[in-house]
């Protein structure tokens, strides 16, 4: 336990270092912070945007960018990984919400299993992989919140934050999410 | 398995132990890299005592205020389409993108955030607000990676000042918006 505290510190200092000089505009340390971080936030990217591995890459890159030129606005009051992870979630529903606008209706995701076959390597078997494809197949705004709640722990008032909608309806659309993915299970 | 997850406690644990990290299937760290040395100003984002450093970037939706008197100087950028001479034409429109990128990035520097009048404006307007801009970025992402490439591709200097044009109008359109909401506080 001992040696486990001091190696979480360890790496904590030497994140700590890699935004500091990331900051200072060395690219070198900031591709260290991605390759710290990248499969966190594509998974939360590839879930929110349902399973879709193109617009799951589009969106973690965007986000890296996004980072990059928010740096400086980092003050380390967080984790850079919290810090990350929430701006990663606001950019992949900032662009569900320009899809949902251009789209006009939520649209079934008839490649669902598809591209959780082909979007996860280690998650092809079983109940992950029903799990998986339950979720993706999740009507929009049930999916998000399921996903920031039971897979990412967001808190309801900080999805009501994220998402715009009430603390009331994240909880409602959580229930509601469960019992798809449940149903979904049973078939 | 099916009895098992009847009870949404058990599907929310279910999910609850599913990965919270999935690698890509490639490297997406060479694309990055790629965008952030094409997006304009990219590097001198940092330590160069810029806008951006104002707290009230965070919202990421930014208003210039200079953006009334750029697009009085939009004007200009229209000049190559009326050369007769493609070579010469050609040679206007990497000038007058260039000038334009100038005056985009003199802009981009005065960014303030519509953040700073919330209350007024609301969160689903600056939610809005903040996904039109983010498909501009996107847009611009995309035009600047294939310049990369063609530099003289005078279809693609084209499209750049129309999307700088789109900018620079929506960055004027906040700055109205901005200076009417801090009119009414």
């Amino acid at each position: 336990m001992q040696i486990e505290n001091t190696e979480r510190t360890d790496a904590a200092s030497q994140e700590a270092v890699w935004v500091s000089e990331a900051q200072a505009g060395n690219r070198r340390a900031f591709e260290r912070l991605y390759r710290t971080h990248c499969d966190r936030i594509h998974a939360l990217c590839w879930r929110l945007c349902g399973g879709d591995s193109a617009l799951a890459e589009d969106l973690v890159q965007e986000a890296f960018i996004r980072a990059w030129h928010k740096l400086d606005l980092f003050r380390g009051e967080s984790s850079f990984g919290t810090w990350m992870h929430r701006l990663a979630a606001n950019v992949a529903l900032s662009d569900r919400r320009i899809r949902l606008r251009r789209i006009g209706r939520e649209q079934p995701l008839d490649e669902a299993a598809e591209r959780t076959a082909a979007g996860v390597r280690d998650v092809t078997q079983g109940l992950r992989s029903d799990l998986e494809q339950a979720i993706s197949a999740l009507p929009e705004r049930a999916r998000t919140v399921l996903v920031l709640f039971d897979v990412e722990g967001y808190k309801h008032e900080e999805i009501a934050e994220l998402t715009g909608m009430a603390a009331g309806s994240s909880k409602a659309q959580l229930h509601r999410a469960r019992k798809l993915v449940r149903e979904a299970l049973e078939k | 398995m099916t009895t098992e997850h009847r009870d949404e406690a058990e599907v929310a644990r279910a999910i609850g132990e599913l990965p919270r990290a999935l690698p890509p299937k490639r490297d997406l760290w060479p694309g990055i890299e790629r965008k952030l040395s094409a997006r304009s100003g990219s590097t001198s984002v940092h330590g160069g005592g810029m806008g951006w450093r104002s707290p009230a970037i965070a919202a990421a939706v930014a208003v210039a205020f200079a953006a009334g008197v750029l697009l009085g100087r939009q004007v200009d950028t229209e000049a190559p389409g009326q050369q007769h001479d493609q070579t010469s034409a050609n040679r206007a429109l990497l000038a007058a993108t260039h000038a334009t990128e100038q005056e985009y990035r003199a802009a981009f520097k005065q960014f303030i955030s519509v953040g700073a009048t919330p209350a007024m404006l609301g969160q689903q307007a600056v939610q809005n607000i903040e996904g039109s801009w983010f498909e501009l970025q996107q847009a611009e992402t995309a035009l600047l990676t294939a310049l990369e490439e063609h530099p003289e591709n005078s279809y693609l200097n084209q499209k750049l000042l129309d999307l700088r044009a789109q900018q620079l109008e929506f960055m004027k359109q906040l700055a109205m918006l901005d200076q009417f909401s801090r009119r009414k506080t």
